[in-house]
């Protein structure tokens, strides 16, 4: 028995050094503001009313500020040693204010709001039920219930569904989101963006990559320098713009009356379009240099016909230019490529 | 001449695109107009203030392709208000210019329609350019260019470009497959491609030549994403010894956070030796990400903690 006591006690003895413990009591509203010089912040939320901090280097000298309403936790330590883990246990309802220097992020479903910042390193999120401000190189979230800001810094974005607006902003890589309640600004350096739906209005930038979405309810305003444009409905107005790459849009109009719109360009690709039949429409559909001998790269449900004005469709290789008015004409649907094919559907 | 006029032909006169004739003219009534004198002035001072500080321009990247949008327009305005008796076939004035256009593309088209005929059952040439019959159905020519022409025979001899469109279907172990997609990863034009490309390329990542490709992408293709998709095709392969050096490389020299913090995390498992977890420390040392830089230290330390 007094050999087990002596062992355990050599184990704590030789523990202790590596670790650092804080605790401070929280309210279940309150925040825990958090500067990590440098820590893998791994955040685990807890039923307890207060909250927890262990740093697995014990060169770490961390000061702590214990309100009930905000814990603010700083610490100090010297460069070399490396990134050390933070282990947080806080309450599941409060807000989240965390920020690295470098290291990962990686928390549990909260219910509060999370402010999540690492220059260096990646933010890996379960569920967040308020509001979101993720910072990080490569950002991984589950479903966010409010609006959800994410800076990425060069890596791939991923998140679930979002009860709010969502806004991204990067210099490169991917974008992949679930269902947004609200709407959607993405504007990347480069990368593909993928908003499973939106039920508001989408504007997306990107000067390299694809966009897709299978549901925009509102307005569409997308452009990217080399990349397909796939939008398989939208119920507003649209802009399109590729420099280099293949257009899809089906028009689902959720109000017949409003803004109906399109204007849909590419440089080089082929553009198709669904137009709803019930749709007050003037259509006019160009291709700026189509091939010498190959007549018909404009194929419509609709009938088109050539524009009286337009001269240059008697040259050979001049653009070819075509158009049509339906139900007494209305939103201008502006149709262009320079090389490719447009094939402009009839939409129920 | 108007006033007007004269201010418009300061512009040309400041780059030197007047006729002799027409700048005698303007220097004449800038002597005589302080009005145009003060818009002379006015245009040289910005001209030079161009000049002087041109470097601090940053001009949009898509600045060409909106010039052109918006060129072709305005071409396209001008179009719609001509009228049509004003169409060479119903012009009731044939100006010696118009005169000239149209007896140059009926020569141009019978020079055209004979040189087809000539050619056809002529052999083909053994040399790098194909000579063609006919435009292939839906192709397109560009950069045509009159190499000669012979009056006695009335031929024309051109070169150029033919573009035609292609849908290509094949399993990605074919060679002309891969072919296809390795000249996608080399499409200096098209960034978008070479995203698309280097994803499929990395399902086959372990294959040497996918992987070669792969890493010349990570190490010089401009754009971030495309680095940032080879990188996710090496990172299974990171235990290789060239995958480990372009790794190196990369951690040395992108420009970007997210690459170099992808690449430190990705070396660290095969960071078994201290000699290896010296070099990474030393390349990441002065690396102005913290993440970076302090991985790179930590790394000494977790190997001599193994040992």
């Amino acid at each position: 028995m007094k050999l087990r006591i002596c062992a355990l006690a050599v184990l704590a003895a030789l523990l202790l050094p590596l670790s650092l413990f804080a605790k401070c009591p929280i309210s279940p509203t309150g925040t825990l503001v958090l500067r990590a010089p440098a820590g893998n912040l791994i955040l685990e939320t807890t039923a307890s009313d207060s909250v927890e901090v262990e740093v697995s280097n014990r060169q770490v000298s961390v000061q702590e500020t214990c309100k009930r309403d905000v814990v603010e936790i700083t610490a100090s330590a010297p460069a070399s040693i490396g990134i050390p883990d933070w282990k947080i246990r806080v309450p599941k309802t409060v807000t989240l204010d965390l920020t690295t220097q470098a290291g990962n992020i990686h928390i549990m479903d909260t219910d509060g709001e999370a402010l999540l910042r690492t220059p260096g390193g990646k933010v890996i999120a379960g569920n967040i039920k308020g509001n979101a401000l993720i910072i990080g190189t490569e950002v991984r979230t589950a479903n966010i219930g409010g609006n959800v800001e994410i800076r990425g810094k060069g890596g791939r974005l991923t998140v679930g569904d979002v009860g709010g607006n969502a806004e991204f902003e990067s210099p490169g890589g991917d974008i992949i989101a679930g269902i947004v309640r609200g709407h959607v600004k993405a504007t990347l350096g480069s990368g593909s963006v993928s908003i499973r739906e939106s039920n508001g209005d989408v504007v997306i930038t990107t000067m390299a990559g694809d966009i897709k979405s299978e549901y925009v309810r509102g307005s569409f305003d997308g452009r990217t320098d080399s990349g397909n444009i796939h939008i398989e409905r939208v119920g507003s107005w649209v802009r399109a713009i590729t420099g280099v790459g293949d257009i899809f849009l089906r028009l689902m109009p959720t109000n017949y009356a409003g803004d109906l719109h399109v204007t849909a360009e590419a440089a080089f690709g082929d553009i198709t379009l669904f137009v709803p039949k019930a749709m007050k429409a003037t259509i006019d559909a160009v291709i700026e240099r189509p091939p010498l001998n190959g007549k018909g790269r404009i194929f419509s449900d609709f009938v088109l016909k050539v524009p009286a004005n337009a001269f240059k469709s008697l040259i050979p290789g001049g653009p070819d230019r075509q158009g049509a008015t339906l139900n007494g004409g209305g939103n201008n649907i502006k149709v262009r490529t320079s090389v490719g094919t447009i094939t402009i559907r009839e939409a129920n | 001449m108007s006033c007007q006029e004269y201010q418009r032909q300061i512009v040309l006169s400041l780059y030197e695109e007047l006729q002799e004739g027409e700048r005698s003219g303007l220097d004449t009534h800038l002597r005589e107009c302080t009005g145009c004198r003060q818009a002379y002035k006015e245009h040289q001072e910005f001209s030079s203030a161009l000049a002087e500080d041109e470097t601090a321009w940053e001009l949009p990247a898509d600045l060409l392709v909106e010039s052109r949008r918006a060129l072709a327009n305005e071409l396209d305005n001008i179009e719609r208000k001509r009228s049509w008796w004003r169409m060479p076939a119903f012009s009731v004035v044939f100006t010696p210019m118009r005169l000239l256009e149209s007896a140059t593309l009926i020569a141009l088209g019978l020079a055209f329609g004979v040189f087809i005929s000539n050619q056809q059952g002529a052999p083909t040439p053994t040399g790098i350019d194909a000579t063609i019959a006919s435009v292939p159905q839906n192709g397109r020519v560009s950069n045509v260019r009159i190499v000669s022409t012979d009056a006695s025979t009335a031929t024309v001899e051109f070169t150029g470009d033919v573009v035609q469109p292609l849908r290509f279907t094949g399993r990605l172990e074919d060679d002309t497959t891969r072919q296809l997609l390795f000249s996608a990863v080399q499409d200096s034009m098209n960034p978008g491609s070479r995203m698309q490309a280097v994803e499929v390329l990395a399902r086959k990542s372990s294959e040497p030549s996918v992987k070669e490709v792969l890493i010349h992408a990570l190490l010089n293709d401009e754009n971030l994403s495309v680095r940032l998709k080879a990188f996710e095709g090496l990172k299974p392969f990171a235990g290789d010894e060239d995958v480990r050096t372009a790794f190196m490389e990369a951690l040395m020299k992108d420009p970007n956070d997210g690459v170099r913090v992808a690449v430190v995390d990705a070396l660290a498992p095969f960071t078994k030796s201290e000699a290896m977890a010296n070099s990474i420390e030393a390349v990441t040392r002065y690396d102005e990400n913290n993440y970076v830089r302090l991985k790179g230290q930590g790394l000494i330390h977790m190997v001599g903690a193994q040992r």
